[in-house]
């Protein structure tokens, strides 16, 4: 019987590895790589002695030497859940030890395992966090095989200093855990336990002014705020949509926009992104959720998140906006949990390529070749460093002007001008003022920009095209000088009426012109 | 047994010492690629060591020799010298030849080169030992990070005087020191519990130096000999993007003006009336602190006419007893008439000379790539272009050493984005040596880093408040306030 109950424990604890396991790997991996993303690992001696400088080195040291293999989904997906299985093994292991039955030690353990695994879908929490709690246990069952009542107690302190330079935070688990085991089994009288534990949570506070933190942090390091405890599948859509932009797979993220329906502005960042690079952005504009102008870029701002800090030059990149590109990555990289990013550290390497700047695309690539996944990456783009035909080069502006970070129709029409066949840049401009709803201003750089006799009109510009010339009571003559096809004309004579009837509500308009300018045009609540 | 043992070992030492000679050693009559670059440099005496790497080095062989005395070194790809070894070989250095002799053999792919050996001279003027600097990412608009560290530059102890994590997050500027006396010191911290916080032999004060009657809280300043008064500019600073690649970010004033503190009574006295509104920043006194040096431009909209916006320097007269200002300014360099823009003016504790940057406009240098150091001869009124000092990135940010005989500076010149400090000694007639940038104990960090050493600043001590100091005096210490005069 005894043998059967410790069979299904065992069963159960595989099964729910495997399942997060699967979880990590098929459901929601792309937190983790984000993760790895967010770090940047190098392997070189005073990477290694920073770790020194503060608590929690070693946990610290470990979890990001690990983090790497994030890069992998199944590297993320094998380390959590192996990490979380063994935290469950310990819990399990230190609750039998204060004397609970097996099954009841199992179904307890499982509770702070089921706690660090909501932790770990968040977005900021690192495994070297866990590796904390996993030293903390290790220590605590170590510290339990003293059966000397006298050595319990006076090796409390000691252990917990070397404890807390080893695993930070940790120090309070086992804290907690040695109270209740000496409690239990050690002592009679209270205080001879309770009087260290307190001593001991003096430590971190002592030790603070040495490693230049708040006292919040003293006790939580190496984890650092925000922390949450859900499983997010609305981050992980948007990671979703945010890894594939950075592998250039425009279909998927089109497709994956499509599956998903956000009505998220990031979401929208990033399809709309998709959309230029697929050409598709003129006519597909309004398929998807649009916010208002705030689609189209990401804020860099002391009001933005450093999540969309660092996501905001994906766009600037590809425009040719490297200033703006390079701030937006510089600061995504300050904001990143360690100040230091791998994805981003290699976005800063390509824009100073695209520039020319060999020095300053050097540095970033020297950093890169200390790491162990983007040592190849680095050296082939070394080669680049004076290469003259880099891509995204000619599209850079040859005029300068000062402008503020938020100017973006100021940037766009100064690409264009050094550049008139940036057709991103054109896209964007006609884009923003669609969704600004300026209609003047598309117009104006519609016909000083847009190349008529080499391509269609696409139809949102069609049918932002048809409400300024209809505005302006323009013939039939001029309607087909700009080739705008019979069917949108129609069609705006019918959303015209339907409007009219529909007194000004959008409900019976929606299934039929929902996707359309016009619709967007008369309901839509912009977004700044 | 034994005879293998023996044999084993007549083996194991052949293969040492085959290994310590590099057989089939090419010579190479360029100086050997060490970064940092130390060669024909100038150094003081009291100067940490130089340690240096050869990046693309298996194995390396070094002689360092003066006067007989030798010091040989090993290393795989960077060469770690011994403090003891490298103390007693400059002191000889120093009072005998002034100079060092380097001989770099390295292995790189495989083969050995011998570089041709290059001086470094060592001079008896010491630098002040110690430094400070702002460490920061070199973002600007916004920031996470920020610490102040003190430095001691005759060893590579590194000590942090204030962190921003433990005041909020604030921003923190600069620290300015006061004569370079480690007692007299100061620098704003921005945020709620902020203030400018003034140093003077450990007792911190924290005044918030703003007033209605101001533009905006102080900026940019520089303490009176007598430690009695702060001249500060007052400045609206906006942050702005260049669309032309090799351009960045350029920072602007839509307003600044000056004002002189009393930090006895807390009164701000601004600056005369009746004076033309124009822009005036960077203002520095005098060695003797009867004068005030400051950078003047006419008002002008920005950042349309950015590029037409050139700073000449002035000074102005100040008189200590009455704490009051002169009643005219005269011009003492003409920028705009050479096109350029002058920024940041800091006179020699001996009053010999002024040492200043010039860019092509704006007040902003750090980013501006063609920003340059001049010195300004105070007793000839004779300016020179640094030449053999400056790079073909930022050199700017400078701050002199006690004795007049070295500055500091931030030059970008490695990379283009991060600067890092440099050293200058400046020899009895007026010419400035080939700087060297301050020795790490790993020369591999600046690599590595990534951030900026920001406003390098020169102390003849260390200072007497640590980053904990700070964080009380931003979280308990109310902030005193000033009237105006």
């Amino acid at each position: 019987m005894k043998q059967k109950g410790k069979w299904v424990e065992w069963l159960a604890a595989g099964s729910l590895t495997v399942a997060v396991f699967l979880f990590f790997l098929f459901f929601y991996p792309y937190h983790n790589l984000l993760k790895e993303q967010m770090i940047l690992f190098l392997h070189t001696q005073d990477h290694f002695i920073s770790y020194l400088e503060k608590p929690a080195w070693l946990t610290g040291y470990a979890g990001d030497l690990l983090t790497q293999c994030f890069i992998m989904p199944a590297g993320g997906a094998i380390l959590v859940s192996l990490s979380l299985l063994t935290l469950w093994l310990l819990f399990r292991k230190a609750f039998r030890s204060f004397g609970i039955r097996p099954i009841v030690a199992s179904a307890v353990a499982a509770i702070p395992v089921a706690v660090e695994f909501l932790f770990h879908c968040g977005l900021h929490y690192p495994l070297s966090s866990t590796f904390s709690t996993l030293l903390a246990l290790c220590f605590f069952l170590l510290f339990i095989r003293i059966r000397n009542r006298h050595l319990y107690i006076w090796l409390f302190l000691p252990v917990f200093a070397l404890l807390y330079y080893l695993a930070g935070h940790g120090v309070l688990l086992f804290t907690l855990l040695w109270l209740v085991f000496g409690l239990i089994r050690i002592v009679k009288k209270r205080f001879s336990v309770l009087i260290p534990a307190l001593l001991g949570m003096l430590i971190p506070l002592l030790l603070r002014p040495a490693f230049l933190l708040t006292p919040g942090r003293a006790y939580t390091y190496p984890v650092k705020a925000p922390l949450s405890l859900n499983i997010s599948f609305t981050w992980e859509k948007i990671l979703a949509l945010d890894y594939h932009t950075q592998k250039g797979n425009w279909f998927k993220v089109i497709y994956l926009a499509q599956q998903y329906g956000m009505k998220n502005r990031v979401a929208s960042y990033y399809t709309n992104l998709a959309l230029s690079q697929s050409n598709l952005l003129g006519d597909w504009l309004f398929l998807f959720y649009q916010p208002g102008p705030g689609a189209l870029f990401l804020p860099v701002s002391q009001q933005s998140t450093p999540l969309t800090i660092a996501f905001s030059n994906e766009v600037f990149f590809r425009l040719g906006d490297m200033n703006m590109a390079q701030h937006s990555a510089m600061l995504g990289m300050i904001f990143s949990q360690n100040h230091r990013s791998s994805r981003l550290t290699k976005r800063l390497a390509e824009i100073h390529i695209a520039i020319g700047d060999a020095p300053a695309a050097g540095k970033y690539l020297g950093l890169l070749e200390k790491t162990l996944f983007y040592r190849k990456w680095a050296r082939e783009h070394r080669t680049l460093l004076h290469a003259t035909d880099v891509p995204l080069r000619e599209k850079i502006p040859s005029v300068d002007t000062v402008r503020l970070a938020d100017d973006y129709v100021n940037a766009l029409e100064i690409l264009l001008k050094s550049n008139p066949t940036n057709k991103m840049a054109l896209d964007y401009l006609l884009c923003t003022h669609i969704l600004r709803k300026d209609i003047p201003a598309f117009r104006e750089t519609y016909d000083r920009w847009f190349v008529r006799e080499t391509e269609p009109v696409p139809g949102v510009y069609a049918q932002a095209l048809i409400v300024s010339l209809y505005r302006e009571g323009a013939s039939d003559d001029m309607l087909q000088k700009y080739g705008i096809p019979n069917s949108v004309i129609n069609h705006f004579m019918e959303y015209t009426n339907a409007y009219q009837e529909s007194g000004g509500d959008p409900e019976p308009l929606q299934e039929m012109y929902g996707n359309t300018f016009w619709f967007y045009y008369h309901f839509a609540m912009l977004q700044e | 047994m034994k005879t293998t043992i023996y044999i084993l070992f007549i083996c194991l030492m052949f293969v040492m010492t085959s290994c310590s000679q590099p057989k089939g050693v090419t010579e190479n009559k360029e100086f050997p690629p060490i970064y940092p670059d130390y060669t024909e440099v100038t150094i003081p005496v009291n100067i940490a060591p130089l340690n240096f790497m050869v990046r693309q080095a298996d194995r390396l062989q070094v002689v360092i020799a003066s006067n007989g005395n030798t010091i040989k070194l090993k290393g795989r790809s960077r060469i770690l010298i011994p403090a003891g070894k490298w103390r007693r070989i400059l002191a000889q250095a120093s009072t005998g030849p002034g100079r060092i002799r380097v001989e770099v053999t390295a292995k790189e792919d495989g083969l050995w080169t011998r570089y041709a050996p290059f001086n470094i001279y060592i001079t008896p003027e010491t630098v002040d030992p110690y430094l400070s600097y702002r460490l920061i990412e070199p973002g600007y608009e916004v920031w996470k990070s920020l610490q102040l560290a003190e430095r001691n530059v005759e060893t590579f102890r590194e000590r942090i005087i204030a962190d921003n994590s433990l005041t909020d997050n604030s921003c923190m500027n600069c620290h300015t020191y006061g004569n370079q006396d480690p007692g007299l010191s100061f620098f704003h911290l921005r945020g709620p519990g902020g203030g400018t916080v003034l140093n003077r032999n450990g007792e911190l004060r924290k005044i918030n130096i703003n007033n209605p009657d101001m533009i905006s809280p102080v900026v940019y300043g520089n303490i009176h000999p007598s430690g009695d008064y702060g001249v500060f500019s007052s400045n609206i600073v906006l942050p702005g993007f260049h669309t032309r690649k090799g351009e960045r970010l350029e920072v602007y004033d839509s307003e600044s003006d000056l004002v002189i503190v009393d930090f006895r009574d807390n009164t701000v006295t601004p600056f005369p009336e009746d004076f033309p509104r124009e822009f005036r920043t960077f203002p520095v006194f005098s060695a003797d602190g009867n004068t005030v040096f400051y950078c003047n431009a006419p008002q002008i909209s920005v950042p349309d006419s950015i590029y037409h916006l050139k700073y000449d320097l002035l000074k102005i007269s100040f008189d200590p007893a009455s704490g009051s200002w002169g009643s005219k300014a005269d011009t003492v360099v003409n920028a705009s008439s050479l096109g350029l823009s002058v920024c940041h003016p800091k006179t020699s504790p001996d009053g010999k000379y002024l040492l200043f940057t010039m860019a092509d406009y704006g007040t902003f240098p750090i980013w501006h790539q063609e920003t340059d150091m001049w010195l300004l001869n105070l007793h000839t009124g004779e300016i020179s272009k640094l030449e053999g000092v400056n790079s073909t990135y930022s050199d700017t940010y400078h701050s002199w050493s006690s004795n007049s005989k070295w500055f500091v500076f931030a030059s970008k010149r490695d990379d283009g984005i991060y600067g890092t400090p440099y050293f200058c000694f400046i020899d009895a007639n007026g010419n400035a040596r080939k700087p060297f940038v301050l020795p790490q104990k790993d020369p591999r960090i600046y690599d590595n880093t990534l951030k900026s050493y920001n406003i390098p600043e020169l102390s003849r001590g260390k200072l007497p408040f640590g980053a904990t100091d700070i964080e009380r005096i931003y979280k308990k210490t109310p902030a005193e306030n000033v009237s105006m005069k």
